[in-house]
């Protein structure tokens, strides 16, 4: 064997070894971590809420939500913490001395329209839903949920962190390139060094 | 240029044959899996605590984390390369060998260090980044000068245990001895960083932790980015160095790890009685 085939075909046995580890570690199972926090909420016509725990969340910590509703409710996941999304409403105001729109969907959407790279996910939610986000990168976030029909909604939502060891799709995708580039650059030498011990073995026979 | 290309191959051959030594198959590929396997599996616990917002503590602690036991396979790696590859090469005289051939004492050492720490190194290296890249690479963007000084102190104290581990291979000549003191050194260390800690906390005095930090510079980076976090034990702060203070002790480190290899050099080609 040449040192050049050796030397190509050691690297795809090391990227071979390290796609296994990274598909390995893709098979490790997702898991709930702590306890789910729930609410029950009454939310008024054109009215919106927001969980006001902070949601510490990153590629491998995201959130499922299961949630109930007897109206119509539109559900945010915001890129923010709870305080930043109370300060800027109150902050914005049409009227600092007055309180009557804090919870109105217009300044929902006002605080929407400015933070538009903040919005991470939405969805419309009637009756029981369920749904899963997990970020790409490091963030802070909090659940809104807006009523933006004429009657007024009741609703229930359970919020559980999910914790993986790894973005699982990421992991994989890499392991999917590397296993079968190490393959190529590996088979050259693996058959050489097969053929080497084979011809070894019938020399010592005869 | 002729000349260059005659002492270029024998390098080369005794590098190759260095390699071949260091690196059976699958070993390097056992190292391999194991450096990315642990790699994830570390940075399970940091993602899983860490909080939402990003700064040069999540980047310092991210990195730190993810290196944690990758570092560790890397000096059992080197370990075995240096004390047992070349330790056996000096105790079983194949050595002797690599000396017919027209090159430096210094040559032939370098080929060895080459194959026992450079491999070792890029592999370390190639999952680490591949790692950063799948897990934050927000992270590594914002703060690409945090991560590569975590990197280069960790490192150095890695590369200080690595010198005086051909240091005492060179003096015992026997591999399986040197493996063994690599290995004490390693706990020693570790039990003088914990018994110094405690002295620190109760006897309130910083200079043994100081002195520490020297050949361990990443004393001094971990105190520097955890400042707010050192105040305890009834309100006594421990010692915070300034972010000078700290690129002296990486330097200081790097110098007396530089020294050491020196020594081992100069040992190797006009003390070794071979």
């Amino acid at each position: 064997m040449s040192r050049q085939a050796t030397l190509v075909g050691r690297i795809g046995t090391v990227l071979i070894s390290v796609g296994l580890a990274l598909l390995l570690v893709s098979l490790i199972p997702s898991g709930q971590q702590g306890y789910p926090s729930s609410g029950e909420q009454y939310l008024a016509a054109s009215n919106f809420n927001y969980a006001g725990y902070f949601l510490y969340l990153n590629p491998q910590r995201g959130i499922h939500v299961n949630m109930t509703t007897d109206r119509e409710l539109q559900v945010y996941v915001f890129g923010n913490n709870s305080m930043y999304v109370m300060d800027w409403i109150y902050s914005h105001l049409p009227d600092s001395h007055n309180f009557t729109f804090v919870a109105d969907t217009f300044m929902l959407d006002a605080l929407l329209g400015n933070n538009t790279n903040l919005i991470k996910y939405q969805t419309n939610v009637t009756g029981q839903a369920e749904f899963d986000y997990t970020p790409s990168e490091v963030e802070e976030a909090t659940l809104i949920f807006a009523n933006y029909g004429s009657e007024p909604a009741q609703y229930k939502y359970e919020v559980t962190i999910v914790s993986t060891i790894a973005p699982v799709a990421k992991l994989q995708i890499t392991a999917a390139i590397t296993i079968p580039i190490g393959l190529v650059l590996a088979a050259p030498w693996i058959i050489g060094k097969t053929r080497e011990k084979r011809q070894s073995t019938t020399k010592k026979n005869s | 240029m002729a000349g260059n290309e005659k002492k270029g191959r024998p390098f080369l051959e005794i590098f190759s044959l260095a390699l071949q030594e260091d690196y059976r198959f699958p070993i390097l590929e056992i190292f391999a899996f194991l450096y990315a396997f642990g790699t994830f599996i570390l940075a399970y616990s940091f993602f899983q605590t860490s909080m939402g917002t990003m700064s040069e503590q999540t980047a310092y602690l991210m990195t730190t984390t993810l290196m944690g036991l990758p570092l560790d396979i890397f000096i059992i790696l080197i370990f075995k390369n240096i004390a047992y590859g070349i330790g056996n090469d000096l105790e079983k005289a194949t050595i002797q060998t690599l000396f017919s051939y027209p090159l430096k004492r210094a040559s032939i050492l370098t080929a060895k260090l080459l194959s026992a720490i450079l491999i070792a190194l890029l592999v370390f290296f190639g999952t680490q980044i591949t790692a950063l890249y799948l897990l934050a690479p927000d992270i590594v963007s914002g703060y690409l000068s945090v991560v590569l000084l975590s990197y280069i102190t960790n490192l150095g104290y890695a590369l200080f245990l690595t010198g005086l581990l051909l240091l005492l291979t060179l003096k015992t000549r026997r591999g399986g001895l040197s493996v063994v003191f690599g290995l004490i050194l390693v706990f020693a260390i570790s039990i003088i960083q914990g018994v110094v800690s405690v002295i620190e906390i109760f006897g309130g005095t910083s200079w043994p932790n100081q002195v520490l930090a020297v050949i361990n510079p990443a004393i001094a980076l971990g105190r520097y980015y955890a400042s707010s976090a050192v105040s305890i034990m009834g309100g006594s702060t421990l010692w915070v160095p300034t972010f000078n203070e700290v690129l002296m002790y990486i330097s200081g480190c790097y110098v007396v790890t530089a020294v050491l290899f020196l020594i081992s050099y100069v040992y190797f080609s006009r003390r070794l009685n071979l």
